[in-house]
């Protein structure tokens, strides 16, 4: 996909969502039997933000969708596409809800599931729906309570997750317009899906009169063919992104790449070639938010000034299934973003 | 002239530079050597590079020493 003459979806608006509830490695590392300084090593993560029991990803959903149509004037949308592998249940899908709840009943919705993928992913598809014409405008949310999922003894993935959401308002602007995906690609390899699953819980393996804490109720993560495949098909993915937009590594502004660890983070972007300071870290702050990860990031760059109108991004990301995506666009001139906003409880949602 | 053990003794200490040298090809790189999982798929992408070869993901999920490594050179040669 290129920019051409055609019509484009350009960014309009941006908002984010975090738990209340922060939790420091400490608290980690105690429960699990670790060193302090155990998960900080490894994964470059101090702090995540874990949501209350009775919360659901449908509260974070809404607190960022709220944001970002709040941060560019609430405009009409014509559809809400919410990337999330943590829907509030496993039928039907989670983005309805969100939509009612956010005035906007009668949209278009529907769940994208690519994992950590998932925001890229969607923010492509919706890209698509607008410049086919269809529709004027969207709203496109990466939502997870990754936590709700994981094992809290569980040494591999507990250190690692945490919750939280973002989202971006699209609507259609005009060729060479700042704000669009000028170019993408998404790709998968169904054979390594066990790296990065939740065994239990679809038809698979059937929830049904089954106890909700086996083992193969939470997601399971072999992390040393994770970190090999996921530096591969982002480094892999970038290129190509790059070698469509016409943009050599050192052209890159900022590299907004799925915060899954900074030791992920640091190779994909040696790999690339982008300097290290130029990619946008916040994992320190937010562990992995899954699907949320990617405008989890923009709202903190923009939050620390890092992000100014014109500057070349590229997007990249990998996650279960597995999926990979990569994303190149020109940062739009947004309004400055404000901190992310609390989950919205389903009974006081607006 | 440069054994295989040290060829890959050098790669390992160039994915994990803070290691002492002089750990033995059966030191657990998780139990007694500290060296964490991702450390350890950069020590094979090393080995990868250096002997000129792909791992097999299976090799990459269950290697836990030096000497896993050089059994499996010894497998690819």
């Amino acid at each position: 996909m290129s920019s051409g003459q055609a019509a484009t979806a350009v960014i309009a608006g941006i908002g984010a969502c975090l738990p209340e509830r922060m939790v420091k490695n400490e608290e980690v590392s105690a429960r699990l039997g670790l060193p302090d300084d155990w998960i900080r090593d490894r994964t470059g993560i101090e702090q995540r933000y874990v949501i209350e029991p009775t919360g659901a990803t449908s509260d974070l959903a809404v607190g960022a969708g709220r944001q970002a149509l709040d941060s560019c004037g609430n405009p009409d949308v014509d559809f809400v596409l919410l990337a999330t592998c943590t829907p509030d249940q496993t039928f039907p899908a989670t983005a309805p809800a969100v939509a009612a709840r956010l005035g906007l009943k009668g949209v278009a919705a529907f769940d994208v599931n690519a994992a950590c993928s998932g925001f890229i992913y969607a923010l492509t598809i919706a890209s698509s729906m607008i410049q086919a014409g269809a529709f004027r405008s969207g709203l496109v949310i990466g939502a997870e309570a990754v936590t709700a999922s994981v094992d809290p003894h569980d040494q591999i993935t507990a250190p690692v997750f945490g919750d939280g959401a973002g989202a971006v308002v699209l609507r259609r602007g005009g060729p060479g317009e700042p704000g669009a995906v000028l170019s993408q690609v998404m790709g998968s390899d169904g054979d390594l899906l066990d790296i990065l699953v939740t065994p239990a819980g679809g038809s698979r393996q059937r929830a049904a009169g089954v106890p909700t804490d086996i083992p193969e109720s939470y997601l399971r993560m072999q992390g040393r063919l994770v970190y090999k495949y996921a530096v591969k098909h982002m480094t892999a993915a970038s290129e190509t992104v790059l070698a469509q937009t016409g943009w050599k590594p050192e052209d890159v502004d900022w590299l907004v790449a799925h915060q899954a660890n900074r030791r992920i983070l640091t190779a994909t972007a040696r790999a690339i070639g982008v300097p290290a300071e130029r990619a946008v870290v916040n994992v320190d702050r937010v562990a992995n938010t899954s699907a949320a990860s990617i405008p989890l990031a923009l709202v903190d760059a923009m939050a620390e000034g890092r992000l100014s109108p014109g500057d070349r991004i590229l997007f990249c990301a990998f996650g279960g299934g597995i999926t990979w995506a990569a994303a190149t666009l020109v940062w739009p001139d947004l309004p400055p973003a404000a901190a992310p906003a609390p989950p919205v409880p389903a009974a006081s949602a607006v | 002239m440069n054994t295989t053990l040290d060829r890959v003794n050098a790669l390992v200490l160039k994915a994990v530079p803070e290691l002492e040298p002089g750990f033995a090809p059966s030191d657990s790189f998780a139990d007694v050597l500290d060296v964490d999982s991702l450390s350890v798929v950069e020590i094979m992408t090393n080995v990868e590079k250096e002997f000129g070869f792909d791992f097999e993901d299976e090799d990459i999920a269950h290697v836990q020493n030096v000497q896993d490594i050089l059994d499996i050179l010894q497998r690819e040669q």
